[in-house]
């Protein structure tokens, strides 16, 4: 009976065994099958979770080039560029103490900080606009002026633009000072220029009335003579870009011919005329030549000379017209257009003073120019026909 | 051997019907016949709703890495359970029920002992693969 009971207990251990190895073996399949799923799962989470850190890395990375590209662009354009809250307050500058020279933390902070910085006649009418722009929303856009540190104004444009949705502005104000300057200093030059060209007007005017010759001939030549002076000077005017003209070079201009011939002279020192003194000196000049030419010193037939000096002292330019040598000379009976013409140029418009001595070797004149009133007598007038 | 064999054949025979039920030797003692029923019924009752929670688990959970682990559970649970059912039949009827309930015992123990060694022998890499598969989904 003994070895009953260890058959069975073998027997039944067996299918045990048998059944424990089976059960095992089936379930290692599943296992590995399953276990082949999840490591193939983990290295496609752990791949996903890698390349989502590499994009935000490149992310990050993006949008550090982009600031940088942004400051360079700043730096570029010579601008400052701001941001405002919704309400109007400045919360980030940056360039504008390289434009202005002004502490950047002082134009943050409250709604009008940045507006302290505009010069004072400027300073109402960009508060107002940048109020404005805030309570309708609309783009900015003013000019206006910066005290610089350095003294003085500069002109700053300033623009600004909402950005939807968050209700923040983005602004810039950029150094337009420059292309003010310029405009302004166009405008002056076109006043000037229009000016000018009234005046010349009334001059050729003026010489057309004054002459008096019975034959039309001579009219015309005189006219013409008298024009070609008058745009000799402008010649010299615009060649100086509308500036001083060195009184030796109109002399020169108006008198070549008779320099040229050795019947004339010049002696004087070096005395830049103001663009106003420009063209009464030039008729003058070209008026005694021409009384010169026709009775004096200069005429033909005669062997006279002409001394052409000048003199500065610290309120006038004394200017002397020598005739030697020339026929006698006596005082005419009526005063010609040269007189009346010289005297209306120097007397009349450039407040001088002319004065005429017939001696016996000649024509003695003498031209004195005050010269405080003409350093700021640009916009002196032409000389009235009615004057004479 | 041949000899072994038919004695073998000749007791299983004979001893199919022929064993008394179990009660007799508690001599139908009511107090310990109450609490093998109730005690073992509860036991089969409650290893029968264990199986049916995780099977139910599953179904809901249908991307659970390692699902043969659960499946291996409810088969042995569920084992035991039948092998306590079993139980109580051999205390009221002789016979063919103990080798029922024998048959039940040896399924149950083929399935706690493969639970029991698998467990030991892959549950190592499977913790180590199911920590890095939710740490990357982190």
């Amino acid at each position: 009976m003994r070895s009953d009971y260890a058959l069975w207990v073998a027997a039944v251990a067996a299918t045990a065994a048998f059944g424990t190895w089976a059960s095992l073996a089936l379930w290692g399949r599943f296992i590995r099958h399953e276990e082949a799923e999840a490591r193939a799962l983990v290295a496609a989470r752990e791949a996903e979770a890698l390349a989502g850190a590499e994009a935000e890395r490149r992310a990050v990375e993006a949008l550090a080039a982009s600031e940088r590209r942004h400051r360079a662009l700043t730096e570029a354009g010579a601008i400052a560029a701001w941001r405002a809250d919704a309400a109007g307050r400045v919360t980030a500058v940056e360039g504008w103490q390289a434009l202005t020279g002004l502490d950047p933390a002082g134009a943050a902070g409250s709604a009008e900080a940045w507006l302290a910085a505009v010069a004072e006649p400027d300073r109402g009418a960009a508060t107002a606009a940048w109020r404005r722009a805030v309570a309708d929303g609309t783009p900015l856009d003013i000019e206006f002026r910066v005290a610089a540190l350095s003294g003085g104004n500069r002109w700053c444009r300033a623009r600004a633009v909402p950005v939807p949705a968050s209700g923040e502005w983005i602004g810039v104000v950029e150094d337009i000072d420059g292309r003010r300057r310029a405009e302004e200093a166009r405008m002056l030059l076109a006043r000037e220029v229009n000016h000018r060209a009234k005046n010349m007007l009334a001059v050729v005017q003026a010489v057309v009335r004054l002459t008096r010759t019975p034959d039309p001939t001579q009219f015309a030549a005189a006219v013409s003579a008298r024009i070609a002076a008058l745009g000799r000077a402008h010649d010299l005017l615009s060649q100086r870009d509308w500036g001083d003209v060195e009184l030796t070079e109109l002399a020169r201009g108006e008198l070549a011919a008779w320099i040229e011939g050795g019947r004339l002279r010049l002696e004087g020192p070096a005395f830049r005329l103001t663009p106003a003194m420009v063209q009464p000196m030039a008729i003058a000049l070209h008026e005694l030549a021409t009384n010169a030419a026709k009775y004096g010193a200069l005429s033909p037939g005669s062997a006279g000379s002409v001394g052409l000096g000048w003199a500065v002292n610290d309120a006038a330019l004394r200017l002397v017209w020598e005739e030697h040598g020339g026929p006698p000379v006596a005082p005419p009976e009526r005063r010609g257009f040269g007189t009346r013409v010289i005297d209306a140029s120097i007397t009349d418009q450039l407040g001088g003073r002319v004065e005429r001595e017939w001696l016996p070797e000649g024509l003695r004149c003498t031209i004195t120019l005050p010269l405080k009133a003409h350093e700021k007598g640009e916009e002196a007038e032409a000389p009235s026909p009615n004057q004479s | 051997m041949l000899n072994g064999i038919s004695t073998l054949t000749y007791d299983i025979a004979q001893a199919w019907g022929g064993y008394a039920p179990h009660a007799i030797c508690l001599l139908y003692d009511p107090a310990i016949l109450a609490v093998e029923v109730v005690t073992n019924l509860g036991i089969a009752l409650a290893y029968f709703l264990i199986p049916f929670a995780l099977w139910r688990f599953l179904r809901g959970v249908d991307t659970l890495p390692f699902r043969s682990v659960l499946v291996m559970f409810v088969i042995f649970i569920f084992a035991c359970g039948a092998s306590h059912l079993t139980h109580i039949l051999t205390l009221f009827i002789g016979g063919w029920a103990y080798w029922a309930d024998a048959a039940v015992r040896t399924l149950t123990l083929i399935a706690s002992l493969g639970t029991a060694i698998g467990l030991i022998r892959h549950g190592p890499r499977i913790a180590g693969i199911t920590g890095r598969l939710l740490a990357a989904a982190r």
